[in-house]
């Protein structure tokens, strides 16, 4: 995602083909598709939880990157963070949105439990990608570190993330608050996004 | 707006905007200032550059092929799908422009005889004479492979793409049709068998013609597949040995003898 140039530069090209809306534009796009959605799709689902809701959310977010493609500035993101905020806001409005249901109360959908197996720790702790912010996250105090990492992957609140943790919310309001300040020294000092 | 002079709170909303632990009436609201101000939007960029890259631990999932389908099918011109003339005789062109096995000549105009009107069917039938000739014979050891065309289309039922193989020939020609290939992708053409299990058949090289030699394997088997089908992948193909992009063109595999 991040720290893979070549990867990076090739989503950049593919974008700026998609944003040129030429002959080779709709064939750029599917080669980006091809690219990143078993990534977006992987993101969507861990915060989701249902296959279906992962798809028409994932399908509102292609068309939008397809229809933005023209404004994506390549000095500002990588493709793929992007990418992600697109997805990942999208998916936040709709877990939000009036009138929600639970995934979890209806058993007949999926998606499946072991899917979301192994824990977003263990998941940022085994990835190779994740490199520097990955990093970062180990100079965090444990609860610091657990309460990020399951407010990003799984889309929880603040109340989600204190009934989940067991704790007061002040509390893990706190826990976030500092945790993402020590996050932003530690990646500042590693040369991302320090201003 | 006074959260303009509190640059600690600006940080921090923006944080956990893109945390997403910044919910409901205040997420909205932050996501109208964002609207109308360029700075709120550097300082969140920002935070999806720290953040954003989490996200790479996520096991990928691959979507099912509909989810490209729909989006294809929202991203697309809406174009008519052609009918008349003009493809029938660009299919002629394409076909007589191959020095074809008199044969495969012969079965492939077969198609465009049995569905054409009468004039063309004229025109067809002075193109085959020209090029009639004896046909091979079996050696036995080598037992005849039919000849096979196919036809691929896209979602819209454009024409995207004719492939022919000659009689125990292991040379597949190609006439794509659509856009120049973009230098980060390579389009793959698969044969399905008649349980639906693709195998490759190669990599589509570039618009317009394409001789592509078949894979020893493929060659076996190309009188057992039903369906062929070119799905888009990264440059070089797919390394899993089955499609991994999205599917861009398919159409139904013509065997004839």
């Amino acid at each position: 995602m991040a720290g893979n140039p070549e990867q990076d530069q090739r989503l950049r090209n593919l974008l700026a083909a998609a944003a040129r809306r030429d002959s080779g534009s709709q064939t750029a796009f599917a080669a980006l598709y091809q690219g990143t959605s078993a990534k977006l799709f992987g993101v969507a689902l861990r915060i989701l939880r249902r296959a279906d809701w992962a798809e028409e959310v994932l399908q509102e977010c292609y068309v939008n990157i397809w229809n933005h493609s023209g404004g994506y500035q390549p000095g500002l993101s990588a493709p793929m963070t992007w990418m992600t905020s697109i997805v990942r806001n999208r998916c936040l409005d709709w877990l939000r949105r009036p009138n929600f249901e639970d995934p979890t109360d209806d058993a007949a959908v999926f998606d499946a439990v072991e899917s979301l197996e192994p824990g977003p720790l263990l998941l940022l702790e085994r990835s190779a990608e994740a490199g520097v912010i990955a990093r970062c996250m180990q100079t965090l105090e444990e609860k610091q570190r657990q309460a990020i990492s399951v407010a990003f992957f799984e889309g929880l609140t603040h109340a989600e993330l204190a009934e989940k943790l067991g704790q007061p919310l002040g509390t893990v309001k706190t826990w976030v608050r500092r945790g993402l300040i020590k996050l932003k020294d530690c990646l500042g000092a590693a040369g991302i996004s320090s201003n | 707006m006074k959260y303009r002079d509190n640059p600690e709170l600006i940080e921090r909303l923006a944080a956990e905007y893109v945390l997403g632990t910044l919910h409901g009436g205040a997420r909205r609201r932050f996501a109208a200032w964002l609207a109308a101000d360029a700075a709120l939007r550097r300082t969140v960029t920002e935070w999806e550059v720290r953040l954003n890259p989490m996200a790479s631990a996520v096991p990928e999932a691959t979507p099912p092929q509909r989810l490209w389908d729909k989006v294809a099918a929202a991203i697309g011109e809406r174009k008519p799908v052609a009918h008349g003339r003009t493809s029938i005789w660009d299919s002629l062109l394409f076909w007589r422009g191959f020095s074809l096995t008199a044969s495969g000549l012969a079965a492939a105009l077969a198609v465009f005889v049995a569905t054409r009107p009468p004039q063309i069917v004229e025109r067809v039938q002075i193109v085959e004479r020209v090029v009639e000739k004896p046909m091979r014979v079996s050696d036995g050891a080598n037992p005849w492979q039919p000849s096979f065309v196919a036809t691929l289309k896209d979602r819209d039922g454009k024409t995207m793409m004719m492939l022919y193989v000659g009689r125990n020939s292991d040379e597949l020609w190609v006439k794509y049709e659509g856009d120049s290939m973009p230098k980060d992708a390579s389009l793959e053409l698969w044969g399905l068998d008649a349980a639906g299990q693709p195998k490759s058949l190669g990599l589509i090289k570039n618009s317009g013609n394409n001789t592509m030699k078949l894979p020893a394997m493929a060659e076996k088997s190309v009188n057992t597949f039903k369906m062929l089908a070119v799905s888009m992948e990264p440059v070089g193909g797919s390394k899993t040995g089955a499609p991994t992009g999205p599917v861009m063109y398919q159409g139904e595999c013509q065997t004839f003898w």
